[in-house]
């Protein structure tokens, strides 16, 4: 899914930001806020993709493979060891699998930083504290592009330190300008 | 003209050949002129260039060969290169490097004498330049060994094109066919084998290129070793590793399983029957529907990749009976239309956001890496198959094997990375 939650979260920030659509205000926060959750919705997508392949393939301990499972092994007298539903949070996730493989990357570089501001963009959406979206088109437009921009090179990342191969072209191509 | 050459009979070279002649004699001074001896100049008649034959050392041929002959000696980004590359891992050639070293002569180097450009290598190269990269090689070994070259002079841009194209059309024999050839002095074991499993029919050799219903000889030792290598691969924790035998001779891996075969072993007729099987239910299924019935569909079995991969499972699951039951009883799980391999799931099959839109799916590309993907669908459908019964391939299956191969694979080389640290 994460391919095609790319292209529609770049599509989306396409039309929102196009001024020959002669949207409204509400019409374009519409698109925006379509691109904030295709865009977060692909990253995800994407880790459960690494998480899913780990399981699959048996390669990492349990506990790691819980970890990026949204699982958690507990102990108990009566059951024994078994597993549990324990969400946890992406970049946790993110970061256990750059630190995992060996990747240099730096976590207090602006791609990271970016993709914490997105991060919270996305979590004021996902978990609203305001009666109405009161974002300004301007910073939407300025946070949605760096997002996406950020969740794809962070999915680069990844895919460069995991299957040792970039992200296609065609995805990499979805960086907005 | 130097007293040491004999001109053509019945045509008078021009001076500039002449003149060149000299030179070249002078420069090189050809073994045939020890003792008093001399050199004839030749004309060929169809491209009207003057040569002459003649035996230099391996030394000077390594220090005044240039195998980067031009024609456009002025165009720095397309040069119009007159030779072919050179294939150092051809077999063919790795045999020619080993011949030069034991001081093999090499007879018929073409090459033309030529001071235009790049001086200090005045023998511009025609033909020979596999021959001559061994010569150069084994320079420091044989320096002394005498090759014999045709060296031309004064040829004209046409010439050299025509001279440099007859050197550079090879009329290859087929890599298949020495394979056969070499197998052959080997002894008839492995025919012997393939007839008795069905692979080969009775009376009837290995192809000498591929055939839809024939083995190669690289296939049928593809097979061998992977199985081989699949049975000693069981009790290491590397991740597991399926090879293509070499093309174009003999393959030192294959040398080393076959010393050890015992032709007759139960287990290795039984492997060898059920891939007969497999590749016969293969072909008859995709051959008898009427959609996806293409060529490649129905030799998928006979796919090298598949090959090495099927053949790795079998012989990594000889210790686990019920994943060997599951691998022999693919030819039984698919009902038609639906062919055991599932040809077409595999072509779709790839690894999400990575793999390039072209990527033309398991069993199709023989690197090491497509070997591994395509074994770790034998393994994930053994696998899944003690959990839920006997299995078929599906692309969600292929999918999860690619998944499951790139997962172990970043695990291993992560490991590796750390391992240096």
């Amino acid at each position: 899914m994460f391919e095609e939650y790319l292209q529609d979260a770049y599509e989306f920030l396409a039309i929102g930001s196009s001024t020959s659509a002669k949207l409204s205000e509400k019409e374009a926060r519409r698109y925006y806020r379509g691109a904030v959750f295709c865009a977060s919705g692909a990253i995800e997508a994407f880790v459960n993709y690494l998480a899913d392949s780990f399981a699959k393939a048996g390669s990492l301990s349990e506990h790691e493979i819980c970890f990026l499972n949204d699982r958690v092994l507990v102990f108990s007298m009566e059951k024994g060891l078994q597993e549990k539903a324990k969400y946890h949070p992406l970049d946790q996730k993110i970061k256990l699998l750059l630190r995992r493989f060996a990747s240099n990357f730096d976590f207090q570089s602006p791609t990271w930083n970016k993709f914490k501001e997105f991060k919270t963009l996305r979590d004021g959406l996902v978990h609203p504290r305001q009666a109405e979206d009161e974002t300004s088109l301007k910073e939407y437009d300025q946070k949605v592009r760096s997002g996406l921009a950020a969740v794809i090179e962070i999915m680069n990342q990844l895919s460069k330190d995991v299957f040792r191969k970039p992200l296609r072209k065609k995805l990499l191509d979805l960086i907005p300008e | 003209m130097n007293t040491g050459l004999v001109p053509p009979i019945g045509t008078e070279p021009p001076v500039t050949v002449t003149k060149k002649v000299d030179d070249f004699i002078q420069a090189f001074k050809p073994y045939e002129l020890n003792e008093g001896g001399r050199v004839h100049l030749f004309l060929d008649e169809k491209s009207k260039a003057f040569y002459l034959t003649c035996h230099l050392s391996g030394a000077t041929l390594a220090e005044s060969c240039d195998s980067d002959a031009t024609l456009d000696v002025d165009e720095d980004d397309e040069i119009y290169k007159l030779n072919r590359d050179i294939q150092e891992d051809q077999a063919a050639y790795q045999v020619m490097e080993q011949d030069a070293r034991n001081g093999r002569s090499f007879e018929d180097l073409v090459l033309e004498y030529d001071t235009s450009y790049a001086p200090k290598r005045p023998l511009k190269v025609y033909g020979g330049q596999h021959r001559l990269q061994a010569i150069t090689k084994a320079k420091n070994n044989k320096p002394h060994t005498l090759h014999g070259v045709r060296v031309y002079f004064a040829l004209s841009r046409d010439q050299k094109v025509e001279i440099a194209t007859i050197n550079n059309t090879a009329i290859a024999v087929p890599n298949d066919l020495l394979d056969r050839m070499k197998e052959q002095l080997l002894g008839s074991e492995l025919r012997d084998w393939c007839q008795a499993v069905g692979l080969l029919e009775e009376g009837l050799d290995f192809a000498d290129r591929r055939k839809p219903d024939t083995p190669t000889v690289r296939l049928a030792r593809t097979l061998l070793v992977n199985f081989f290598l699949g049975k000693e691969a069981e009790k290491k924790s590397a991740p597991h590793q399926p090879v293509l035998c070499k093309a174009g001779g003999v393959d030192d891996e294959y040398l080393r399983v076959r010393e050890a075969i015992d032709w007759t072993d139960p287990d290795l007729m039984e492997m060898g029957k059920q891939f007969v099987r497999l590749h016969k239910k293969q072909k008859e299924t995709v051959s008898n529907r009427e959609e996806d019935s293409n060529a490649e569909f129905a030799r998928k079995a006979f796919s090298l990749a598949v090959v090495a991969a099927w053949a790795y499972a079998a012989g990594a699951f000889q210790s686990d009976p019920t994943s060997l039951a599951n691998l022999y009883s693919l030819p039984d799980n698919a009902s038609s239309p639906e062919d055991p391999l599932n040809a077409k799931a595999l072509s779709q099959a790839r690894l999400k956001g990575t793999d390039p839109e072209n990527y033309r799916g398991l069993g199709t590309r023989n690197s090491p890496k497509e070997l591994g993907r395509m074994l770790e669908v034998f393994l994930v459908l053994a696998e899944k198959g003690k959990e839920k019964g006997k299995l078929k391939i599906t692309k969600q299956l292929a999918n999860a094997a690619i998944q499951s191969y790139e997962a172990k694979r970043a695990v291993h080389e992560s490991e590796k990375v750390l391992a240096k640290i």
